[in-house]
C-alpha cells in the first residue's frame, strides 16, 4: 500500500514538474501577454497543483496532506481571479494583441489606452526643435526684451521694392486647412501666371536618443515612429491627390509637386528661391494639428527663407482689408516693406494696429511703416493701440472685418515655465483672420 | 517499507522546475510590455511553490509545505496589486486632456 502511494507520489511529482516546465516555456515562447498569461495561469496551476497533491502524498502524514491540500485548493481557486485581473490589466494598458488573435472582442467595451500616441493626442506635446533662434522682443520678462533697431526700419525701406511672384511653393502637409491652402495657392498662381510648386512631406526628425525609456520604451517608440511616418504619409498623400485634381482642373498653370521626406532644416533649404510659401493653418512639423508656436508656418517665419502665406480660409477675393499688427518685436518695423516686397493685395485698404505704444520703438515703426505704404500708394490708416492686457474676444471682433494679416510670428509665447503671457495678440490675429502673412 | 523513489522523483522535478526557471527570467527581463512582466512574475511565484515543495521533501521536512503555502497567498495579492497598478497608471494617463 505504502510503494503505491509512493509510486503515486513520485509520479505526480515528476509530471507535475514537467507540466510546469511546459508552462515555463509558454511564457518565454508564447508570442502576446494574453498567451502568456494563458500558459502561467492554466498549465502553471495545474503543474503547481500535481507537484504540491505529489508532495503531500509522499509525505503522507494528514497534517502534510492537510497542508499540500490547501495550497492547491488556494492555488486554484486564486489563479483565475489572478489572471484575469492581469489580463483586463493588460487590455487596458495597451499590451499589443498577437497575430492569431482574429478580432478584438472587447473594442468599445473596455478603455483601451493608446500606444500609438500622435503627436497631437499627447498631453504634454514634446515642442518642436527649432532650427533657428527664437524671437524674444515680445517677451513678458523686461530682462529678454530687446529694443527695437532703427537700423532695422532704414533696411527694410530700401529694401521695399515689390517683386512679382514667380514661384510659388504650396506645402501639402495634410489637415483641415489642406484644402483651402491649395485652392488659394492655384489662385494665386493663376492670377499672377506664377509656376506653382507643390512640396508634400512634412520634416522628419532624425532617429536619435530622446532620453530614458520605460519599461519596454525603446520597442515602443520605434513602434509610434513608424506608426507616426504612415499617417504623416497618409496625410501627404490625401494632399497631393487633392492638389492633382485641382490644378488639373486648372490647365493654365504651370505646376509640379514633388515629395519629400527630410529633416526640418534640410526642407527649409528646399523652400529658397521661392517667393511665397503658401501654408494651411495649424499644421505642425508633422503634418499634425499643434500650437501656433510650433507650426511649421512659424518656423519658416522665423527662418525667414521666403514670405509665408497661412491659410485658414480662403478670403474673399479681392482683399480689401489687411491688417498690420506691430508690436515691440524688431521684425514688426519690417512688415510693411514685407508687404510690398510681396506684391500681394495691392489694392487692399491697411490698418496698422500697434500693440503696447508706450513700449520703446512701437509708435516710432508704426508711423514709419503708415509713412513707407503711403509712399508706395496704399491707403493707410493707423488705429488706435491694443494693451497687452486686452479681452481675446474684443479684438477678435475687431479684427473679423480684415481679409488678411500682416504678422511678425505667430505666437509670442515662450510656452513652458517662463509662459506668462495670458493672451497674445499674434495668436488671436491668425485665428480671427483667414489669410496671414509672415514676410 | 520505502522504496526508495521519492528522492529520486524530487531531484528529476526540482531539476524540471529549476530548467523551467530559465524562460520565465528570460521572458522577465526581456518584457517586451510591462504586462509581461507582470505575468513572468507571476509565473516565478508559481515556480517558487514548486520549489518549496521539493525542497520539503528533499530535505524532509513538512514545515516548507507551509511555506508553499505562503508563496501561494503573496503571490496572488503581488498579481492583483501589479495588475491595479497597471490598470490606474494607464487609465490616469489616458484620462489626461490634451493641450
Amino acid at each position: 500500500m505504502r510503494a503505491a502511494v509512493e509510486m503515486l507520489a513520485a509520479l505526480l511529482l515528476v509530471g507535475g514538474a514537467g507540466i510546469v516546465a511546459l508552462a515555463a516555456l509558454g511564457v518565454a515562447r508564447l508570442t502576446d501577454p494574453f498567451m502568456r498569461m494563458h500558459a502561467a495561469a492554466k498549465a502553471g496551476v495545474a503543474g503547481a497543483g500535481l507537484l504540491l497533491l505529489g508532495a503531500g502524498l509522499a509525505f503522507g502524514t494528514p497534517g502534510a496532506l492537510l497542508t499540500s491540500l490547501a495550497a492547491v485548493g488556494f492555488l486554484v481557486l486564486t489563479a483565475p481571479l489572478a489572471s484575469h485581473a492581469l489580463g483586463r490589466a493588460a487590455y487596458v494598458a495597451g499590451a499589443p494583441l498577437g497575430a492569431a488573435s482574429l478580432a478584438d472582442a472587447l473594442s468599445g467595451v473596455l478603455h483601451r489606452k493608446v500606444f500609438d500616441i500622435d503627436p497631437a493626442r499627447t498631453a504634454r506635446p514634446r515642442p518642436a526643435r527649432e532650427p533657428f533662434a527664437k524671437d524674444n522682443a515680445m517677451s513678458a520678462i523686461p530682462e529678454f526684451r530687446r529694443p527695437a533697431d532703427p537700423a532695422f526700419l532704414q533696411r527694410g525701406q530700401q529694401a521695399a521694392e515689390p517683386v512679382a511672384l514667380r514661384r510659388i511653393l504650396c506645402c501639402l502637409v495634410g489637415g483641415p486647412a489642406q484644402a483651402e491652402a491649395t485652392e488659394e495657392a492655384i489662385a494665386l498662381a493663376r492670377d499672377a501666371c506664377a509656376q506653382l510648386v507643390g512640396l508634400s512631406g512634412a520634416g522628419q526628425s532624425s532617429p536619435e536618443w530622446r532620453g530614458p525609456y520605460g519599461i519596454g520604451g525603446a520597442f515602443w517608440s520605434e513602434w509610434l515612429a513608424s506608426r507616426s511616418r504612415a499617417r504623416m504619409r497618409e496625410n501627404a498623400a490625401a494632399a497631393l491627390h487633392h492638389f492633382h485634381e485641382a490644378t488639373s482642373a486648372a490647365p493654365q498653370i504651370d505646376a509640379q509637386a514633388r515629395h519629400e521626406e527630410a529633416e526640418p532644416r534640410v526642407l527649409a533649404r528646399l523652400l529658397a528661391g521661392h517667393d511665397l510659401v503658401v501654408l494651411p493653418a495649424g499644421a505642425g512639423p508633422h503634418g499634425f494639428a499643434c500650437d501656433p508656436r510650433d507650426e511649421i508656418a512659424s518656423g519658416l517665419a522665423r527662418a525667414r527663407v521666403a514670405p509665408v502665406l497661412r491659410v485658414a480660409r480662403r478670403p474673399r477675393r479681392p482683399v480689401r482689408d489687411v491688417v498690420l499688427v506691430v508690436g515691440s518685436s524688431e521684425a514688426c518695423g519690417a512688415l510693411a516693406a514685407g508687404l510690398v516686397r510681396s506684391g500681394l493685395w495691392p489694392q487692399a485698404s491697411i490698418a496698422i494696429q500697434p500693440v503696447a505704444d508706450d513700449r520703446h520703438g512701437v509708435r516710432a515703426m508704426a508711423d514709419a511703416q503708415a509713412g513707407l505704404l503711403r509712399a508706395h500708394g496704399r491707403r493707410v490708416t493707423v488705429l488706435p493701440s491694443v494693451d497687452l492686457d486686452f479681452e481675446a474676444p474684443d479684438l477678435r471682433a475687431r479684427l473679423l472685418r480684415y481679409d488678411a494679416a500682416v504678422l511678425s510670428c505667430l505666437s509670442t509665447r515662450h510656452g513652458g515655465f517662463m509662459d506668462s503671457i495670458r493672451n497674445c495678440v499674434h495668436e488671436v490675429t491668425a485665428e480671427a483672420v483667414p489669410v496671414t502673412l509672415l514676410p | 517499507m520505502t522504496t526508495g523513489l521519492i528522492p529520486i522523483a524530487a531531484g528529476i522535478a526540482a531539476a524540471l522546475v529549476a530548467l523551467g526557471c530559465i524562460p520565465v527570467a528570460a521572458r522577465l527581463l526581456a518584457g517586451p510590455s510591462s504586462a509581461d512582466r507582470v505575468i513572468a512574475t507571476d509565473m516565478l511565484g508559481l515556480l517558487g511553490v514548486c520549489i518549496a515543495a521539493l525542497v520539503a521533501l528533499i530535505a524532509w521536512h513538512p514545515a516548507f509545505l507551509d511555506i508553499a503555502l505562503g508563496i501561494a497567498l503573496v503571490g496572488f495579492l503581488g498579481a492583483v496589486a501589479f495588475a491595479r497598478l497597471m490598470e490606474r497608471a494607464s487609465v490616469a494617463t489616458a484620462q489626461e486632456p490634451a493641450e
